[in-house]
């Protein structure tokens, strides 16, 4: 009798306390919430996206973009124009909010593809090993000599009526393999662990070692990862545009407004036109960038406690 | 060593015959043939076939990049549209103001960043590697071409303290004032570009201090009784340094992809500004040569951290 | 009629260098090994580390590629992958680990720890899986909470019977046990290994037990091997192998048993040195020009006892060549 009551409390206790088991992902946000300036920096960058992306659905894009030089170059303030307007009479303010959501989305779609790419092949790398290895660490070190900004405008200046989707694949084609190195690197640190060859004699398949048993355990990486991922191809997105080879003419990115900075007869006369947009992208590539390195203390803390 | 070297070199030309094959079949997508603009419209159409044919335009793909390869090896790398005259010596200009604005950046590079990495990794956790610390992190966070458009924008056109374009003043003359009026002319865009360079090196030399001075031979050092200085030269710097060596190609590869952008925001007559010009100019001989040239000069780079890598890693050495 | 046996196993890597990365030669991990292994005994395995002994274990479950030789059971030789798919190979045959804290996912729970090899081989209701992992958990004396939680919360000798439950978790032929204590402390290998016992009685199974400790395998075996480079040198019962060792390693290995009893620490150490003399000077009878052990010869008319003894026991060669 008094053995069971006593089973029973183990077990209540158990799942009272089942709650609570630390895995790496909840230690980590819990340091991270504690990190006043993390907590900042990730409510800085969440409040441009979202007020960007949901800004956008308010605006109507076509309107946004009709040609009105009569009106170019108003002050801010100026007939209801809150930030002015530009060259071709666009409002900046709408302009700057349409051109910061798509070179945000530009940024998310990059990270999440440049992500997935590396999991997938840095894993395969890394868990076969030999030729299959030796033959991916090839094609990555050859895309590593091909110089990144210029192949992109080389094929964009060349390539008639490409899509914001086109420039997404290419831009990401020429920026995968320091995550995939990374991502091998992770997954060959994990690859000979004793766990890995009990689930092997477990009768467990390959692609579900690596996917089930492998990835869990490096999640809190990706996770760092793809935030500062994200921020670097925000960055190299914009850069583009600067230069004028990133997204199409119909698509405002920040870049197209910094673009005014890089002309000398408009940088001094109208500074309107550049600078919100320089410092939107200044705030939000740091705020990113901070909230990820944030991260990455966490999770290396956590690392070596483990 | 000899032969870890040789062994990545013979693995270079692979590399650099796919890299070859690539760039000149997108050349061979682009609009346009050598013709284009240099003939008088009023050519019989036939004319032209013909001339085409003569050419080696209508042969099979592989074999006209066998004559784009000979005729690279004759130091032949075609006609450029724009400036009309042949896209070597035109290279060969701007490759010469790159290059010193590339080893400007360099030695800014260094200057700065190993000063700063010893500092920030003695002083682990203080006031001072916070400081380093946050200048990192800014560094790195902002998007280099906004780093250089601010710096443009503050020094050149506000503050009015550097030029905003060219090389070297119309008024400068002799030696002397020349060589000053150019370095005064790079020394914002090598700025610029150095912020950047540094933040890796920074980076590798103070957690390599920091790594070093835990371990056990550094302890054991102690427990003998070496002196403090010559501890901290002969078995922590010995080995902080080994990554900063390997790093100087990676400097290299950086400086190149700077260069783009830099060049065109600096209005700095070198390989990156050309390129960009010679995109919107639609000068296809000049882009591909450069796309070309590029690659290979980051192949020479990696080449260059893995011989320096295996001269001071005696691991790699005696192997 | 035995469970398993190994024929001429081979395991050899490759060693690369020169410039075009050629084979220059090879590390023999396990060269030319033979071994079976009876139904419900525990068979020892014994050697120091580098020895080879895991490689063996690491083949007979198929997370090793042997080079040559074959491992045959019920008929069929597993170390093709197809012939281990066919027979449910990993179902019958499991093994337990060293580190008890890495083979188990950090990520994982209990229960999905043990369930992974059921739901592998098994189709059972989650009901039915629950129902067994609890059992697996009471026959290693694991409270049934366990199972909601995580590896690092629980010590190394709980770890270790987790893994054992997750290895029966399948009702397996053989299991290999590679070093299942030697990282537990004193108190807690003789508990683990006695649920080892009570699980090989309840389930009549085999185990392979891989091991330095000669007092762990003395105490678990009737059937061992000692082993060295990647060769047996020595084959036999149990009483073989600590009553009459032939091999001068073993003599050596067993002279390197240290006594409780005090009073014959002198004499012990006299001994010792004695056999530790004898394996310096007459080293290069016992092994062959490569450094290679000799083969095998049977050294007694008992017909269990094997020795890689020289072609002349008695008559040792000094300085050789």
């Amino acid at each position: 009798m008094a053995e069971v009551e006593k089973s029973k409390l183990e077990n209540q206790k158990d799942l009272g306390n089942e709650e609570v088991t630390p895995s790496t992902l909840k230690t980590i946000y819990r340091e991270i919430i504690h990190d006043k300036w993390a907590m900042v920096s990730l409510f800085v960058a969440l409040f441009i996206i979202l007020f960007s992306i949901i800004g956008s659905f308010f605006i109507n894009q076509d309107k946004l973009l009709t040609v009105d030089i009569f009106n170019a170059w108003l002050k801010p303030g100026q007939a209801g124009h809150i930030l002015g307007t530009e060259n071709s009479g666009y409002d900046i303010l709408g302009f700057l909010i349409v051109g910061a959501r798509n070179s945000i989305l530009m940024g998310i779609a990059l990270a999440i593809l440049i992500e997935s790419i590396g999991i997938f092949v840095g894993f395969i790398s890394a868990y076969y090993g030999g030729i299959v290895d030796l033959i991916i660490m090839r094609i990555v070190d050859f895309f590593m000599i091909i110089p990144q900004t210029m192949a992109v405008i080389t094929i964009v200046s060349i390539w008639k009526n490409y899509t914001p989707v086109n420039l997404v694949l290419l831009m990401a084609a020429m920026s995968w393999m320091s995550t995939t190195r990374l991502m091998r690197s992770l997954a060959l640190s994990q690859r000979d662990r004793d766990y890995v060859l009990a689930s092997k004699t477990s009768g467990t398949g390959n692609f579900k070692i690596i996917f089930r048993e492998i990835l869990p355990n490096i999640s809190t990486f990706i996770i760092t990862d793809f935030t500062l991922t994200l921020a670097s191809m925000i960055g190299f997105e914009v850069t583009l545009s600067y230069l004028g080879f990133g997204l199409p003419d119909k698509v405002p990115s920040i870049g197209t407004l910094i673009g005014y900075a890089g002309d000398t007869n408009y940088m001094l006369t109208y500074p309107w036109g550049w600078l919100p947009a320089l410092i939107t992208l200044v705030i939000l590539t740091v705020s990113i960038n901070f909230f990820g390195q944030a991260l990455r203390r966490a999770a290396d803390a956590r690392q070596r406690t483990a | 060593m000899w032969k870890t070297i040789l062994r990545r070199i013979l693995l270079m030309i692979p590399q650099i015959i796919i890299l070859s094959l690539l760039v000149f079949f997108v050349a061979k997508l682009m609009p346009g043939d050598p013709f284009s603009g240099k003939i008088n419209p009023n050519t019989d159409p036939k004319t032209i076939e013909a001339l085409k044919h003569q050419l080696g335009l209508y042969d099979p793909p592989l074999v006209q990049y066998g004559h784009w390869v000979q005729n690279i090896f004759r130091g032949d790398f075609g006609q450029s549209y724009t400036y009309n005259r042949p896209v070597l010596g035109l290279i060969g200009e701007r490759a010469a103001n790159t290059f010193w604005l590339g080893l400007l950046t360099a030695v800014l590079t260094y200057t700065v960043a190993i000063p700063l990495g010893l500092i920030a990794g003695k002083n682990e956790g203080k006031w001072p590697d916070r400081v380093i610390a946050f200048y990192n992190f800014v560094v790195n966070s902002v998007p280099p071409f906004a780093i250089y458009l601010i710096f443009l924008i503050l020094f050149s056109f506000i503050l009015k303290i550097f030029p905003s374009t060219g090389t070297v003043s119309a008024s400068a003359h002799g030696f002397v004032q020349i060589f000053f009026s150019r370095i005064y002319h790079m020394i914002l865009p090598a700025i610029a570009m150095m912020l950047s360079g540094t933040t890796a090196i920074v980076q590798y030399l103070r957690s390599g201090i920091i790594d070093n001075t835990k371990e056990d031979y550094v302890r054991t050092a102690r427990a003998k009784g070496v002196p403090e200085k010559v501890i901290f030269r002969k078995h922590i710097l010995r080995n902080a340094f080994l990554p900063i060596a390997s790093s100087l190609g990676g400097t290299i590869t950086g400086l190149l992809s700077g260069a783009i952008v830099a060049e065109s925001i600096f209005s700095y007559p070198g390989m990156g500004q050309l390129f960009l010009q010679s995109v919107n100019s639609r000068d296809y001989s000049v882009m591909i040569t450069l796309t070309l040239l590029f690659g290979i000069l980051t192949l020479l780079g990696n080449l260059l951290s893995d011989i320096i890598m295996s001269i001071v890693d005696p691991r790699i050495r005696i192997q | 009629m035995s469970i398993i046996e190994v024929k001429n196993l081979k395991v050899w890597y490759p060693i690369r260098g020169g410039f075009f990365n050629t084979i220059k030669g090879y590390v023999k991990a396990v060269d030319d090994v033979n071994l079976s292994i009876e139904p419900g005994e525990t068979y020892g395995l014994i050697g120091e580390s580098g020895s080879g002994k895991s490689t063996i274990g690491k083949t007979i479950v198929g997370i090793e590629r042997p080079t040559a030789g074959s491992i045959i059971y019920k008929g069929e030789d597993v170390t093709k992958g197809r012939n281990r798919k066919k027979l449910k190979y990993n179902r019958d045959v499991q093994m337990i680990f060293q580190d008890s804290l890495s083979s188990l996912n950090p990520r994982k729970r209990i229960n999905d720890i043990i369930a992974e090899p059921i739901r592998n081989f098994e189709k059972l209701s989650k009901t039915e899986e629950n129902h067994r992992v609890k059992e697996l958990l009471d026959i290693v004396g694991m409270p049934k909470g366990s199972m909601y939680k995580y590896p690092f919360e629980f010590s190394g000798g709980q770890r270790q019977r987790i893994g054992i439950a997750r290895a029966v978790s399948t009702h397996p032929k053989l299991i290999v046990a590679d070093e299942p204590v030697s990282a537990l402390d004193l108190s807690v290998q003789a508990q683990v290994l006695n649920y080892m016992q009570d699980i090989q009685k309840e389930f009549n199974i085999s185990f392979l037990l891989i091991s330095h400790d000669l007092g762990v395998v003395r105490h678990m075996c009737k059937n061992l091997s000692i082993m060295t480079r990647g060769r047996f040198v020595e084959v036999g019962t149990r009483e073989d192998i600590y009553d009459r060792p032939q091999h001068i390693y073993t003599k050596r290995l067993l002279a390197a048993i240290p006594d409780i009893n005090p009073r014959n620490r002198q004499e012990d150490t006299k001994e010792r040195l004695r056999v530790e003399a004898e394996y310096e000077n007459d080293e290069k009878a016992w092994y062959d020009k490569n450094h290679r052990v000799l083969d095998l010869k049977p050294v007694s008319s008992s017909n269990t006892h094997y020795a890689a003894v020289p072609e002349s026991n008695s008559m040792v060669e000094q300085g050789g060549e």
